[in-house]
């Protein structure tokens, strides 16, 4: 049998693996890619290096963040088979709280998003456990679906109740800006993108060497036979949704600083999110870094050419692209 | 002593009745072949004793435990440990992993877990495969890999659905002998199998279902003779 498949003929699987060794040919195909259009860019984007340079490297700090709550929405599907609509709300929610920790606790905004994650974490743990763990059953997708379309209304409204529509803002104590290779980088920036790589670190860490991570990827490959060697299926959904909240609390607790904040601040999120997990490959933890990169960095270069809203087009067209070149996302299995 | 004790176990699906009124017990250290035909009702009912399915009536009765509408992993974790006929292999793992993950439910530290999944790897003759993509076994190799993972639950009752099924002659001697072994090792044994030869070379008594109930159940050799019995679920070819 091939090397590199990790298919049996007669056992073919629909679900991605959430980690997967050989993909060093997309990787490296990837890089190629990225390396030639931003030469291109360069040399014939007929723009000064020196805003290239700006919108690289905001590119990659914006990549970041939006691979953190990727990665929670990818870790939810890999492991329910389930697409989260409530990631973006989620993430509002842990924003607000570390508003909420900030203002009202007069807490560092840096702690309190310290604070936010076991928070966060009971929410999501609670909201599975809960509540979706009986509407998950052998026939409806749907169900559980519209349930956290539901959470996401539920949160969205609640803290409209709770703050009003009126644009609330975290100061962050580290405020300010460094100069990094000629550019000035945005302080808050640079720590939730480095708190992100982090973040994702240690739940790639966590999924590979852990006993929990051992079960959760058991579950994900094949519930049925997760079930059979003792595992408490429900109990590991129930712990994939803390964990994912724990992606968006993170996440949210690091972009509060730089966040206009108003109830329905993450929504754009649940559909970015969701575009780069579907991007990278749905289900798959590297796609949904390395697609979170991409989009970043296709958002803050492409508005040298198409300032505000269009670069998000660009986001669109190239998600098009490689749905047409390659259905199963950059890092999915073939189905 | 019995270890497994079914009382009037029924399981319907909508208006089909697959198991009607099953009632048997198994002693302590039995080996109990099970055969009849395709529709018998054999899978489902070890599905309904394992907990992939709750009963419509009766009881599942297991080491003096009511277990009857047990979760699977519960039912698993208490020592009664069934297997698939179709495996459930998890592909993108290692066989070490693969193992590991039953190793852990009965031992909390991550290094003897490891050493415990590696002992019963060992054991069943995958020990050259150990960190191989599971994925990549060939169709034997993913039977002991399915026992690897049985066995690593240290179950006091295997169910075992058709293990050979898929193998090719040469590839059943070894299986059979290594079943041979874990039944000498103190595990009580169900063994729903369509091979005759391996079901009379194991079975200390054979059960036989026909439409979801108990046909006859006793010494291979008298069931297999008995001339109902001959006559509609063996066929000709036996």
């Amino acid at each position: 049998m091939s090397k590199t498949t990790n298919f049996s003929p007669e056992q073919t699987s629909a679900h991605p693996p959430l980690l997967k060794r050989r993909q060093t040919r997309i990787i490296l195909a990837t890089i190629a890619v990225a390396v030639l259009l931003v030469a291109g860019v360069y040399l014939l984007g007929g723009q000064p290096t020196r805003l290239v340079n700006q919108a690289l490297i905001s590119g990659v700090l914006l990549g970041g963040v939006y691979a953190l709550v990727s990665l929670g929405l990818t870790l939810i599907f890999g492991v329910l088979h389930i697409v989260n609509f409530a990631q973006g709300a989620m993430l509002t929610l842990s924003m607000y709280t570390v508003f909420m920790l900030s203002t009202q606790a007069g807490l560092n905004p840096y702690l309190a998003a310290v604070l936010t994650i076991p928070i966060m974490f009971a929410f999501g743990w609670a909201f599975q456990a809960g509540i979706m763990n009986r509407v998950m059953g052998d026939t409806s997708h749907e169900r559980p679906l519209l349930v956290t379309l539901g959470l996401s209304l539920l949160i969205i409204n609640g803290l409209l109740m709770a703050f009003g529509g009126r644009p609330a803002a975290v100061e962050s104590p580290l405020a300010g800006s460094i100069s990094l290779f000629g550019t000035l980088v945005d302080r808050p920036r640079l720590i939730a993108c480095l708190g992100a790589l982090v973040v994702g670190a240690l739940l790639t860490l966590v999924l590979r060497k852990t006993p929990l991570g051992l079960a959760i990827r058991a579950v994900a490959a094949n519930d049925t036979g997760a079930a059979l060697v003792g595992v408490n299926v429900k109990r590991i959904y129930a712990m994939t949704f803390g964990l994912g909240a724990v992606c968006v609390a993170v996440a949210g607790g690091l972009m509060a600083p730089f966040t206009s904040l108003i109830p329905t601040a993450g929504e754009q999120f649940t559909t970015l999110a969701f575009v780069i997990v579907v991007l990278g490959g749905l289900g798959s933890i590297p796609g949904a870094l390395v697609g979170g990169l991409i989009v970043g960095l296709v958002q803050t270069v492409g508005s040298l050419y198409l300032p505000g809203g269009g670069s998000l087009l660009l986001v669109f067209v190239l998600f098009l692209l490689v749905l047409f070149l390659r259905p199963q996302g950059l890092f999915g299995a073939k189905q | 002593m019995s270890i497994l004790k079914l009382e009037g176990l029924s399981k319907s699906f909508g208006g089909l009745k697959a198991l009607r009124d099953v009632s048997i017990e198994v002693s302590e250290l039995e080996f109990l072949g099970i055969i009849g035909p395709n529709g018998a009702g054999k899978t489902t009912l070890f599905s309904n004793i394992a907990g992939q399915l709750t009963p419509t009536s009766g009881r599942v009765v297991f080491d003096d435990t009511d277990i009857t509408g047990w979760s699977a992993d519960r039912v698993a974790k208490a020592g009664l440990v069934r297997t698939f006929q179709l495996m459930r292999p998890f592909e993108s793992m290692t066989v070490l992993d693969n193992v590991a993950i039953a190793s852990h439910q009965k031992i909390r530290s991550s290094r003897q877990a490891r050493n415990h999944a590696a002992d019963v790897i060992e054991r069943v003759g995958l020990g050259e495969y150990m960190e191989k993509m599971s994925g990549t076994l060939p169709t034997a190799g993913l039977k002991r890999l399915e026992l690897a993972r049985a066995l690593a639950l240290e179950p006091k009752v295997l169910l075992l659905d058709e293990v050979l099924a898929g193998l090719v002659p040469t590839e059943r001697a070894p299986i059979i002998e290594l079943l041979r072994e874990i039944h000498q090792g103190g595990v009580t044994t169900l063994f729903v199998e369509h091979i005759m030869a391996a079901v009379m070379a194991l079975s200390e008594r054979l059960l036989v279902m026909h439409e979801g109930t108990p046909l006859m159940i006793g010494d291979p050799q008298e069931v297999v003779n008995d001339p109902t019995v001959i006559e509609a679920y063996l066929g000709e070819d036996y």
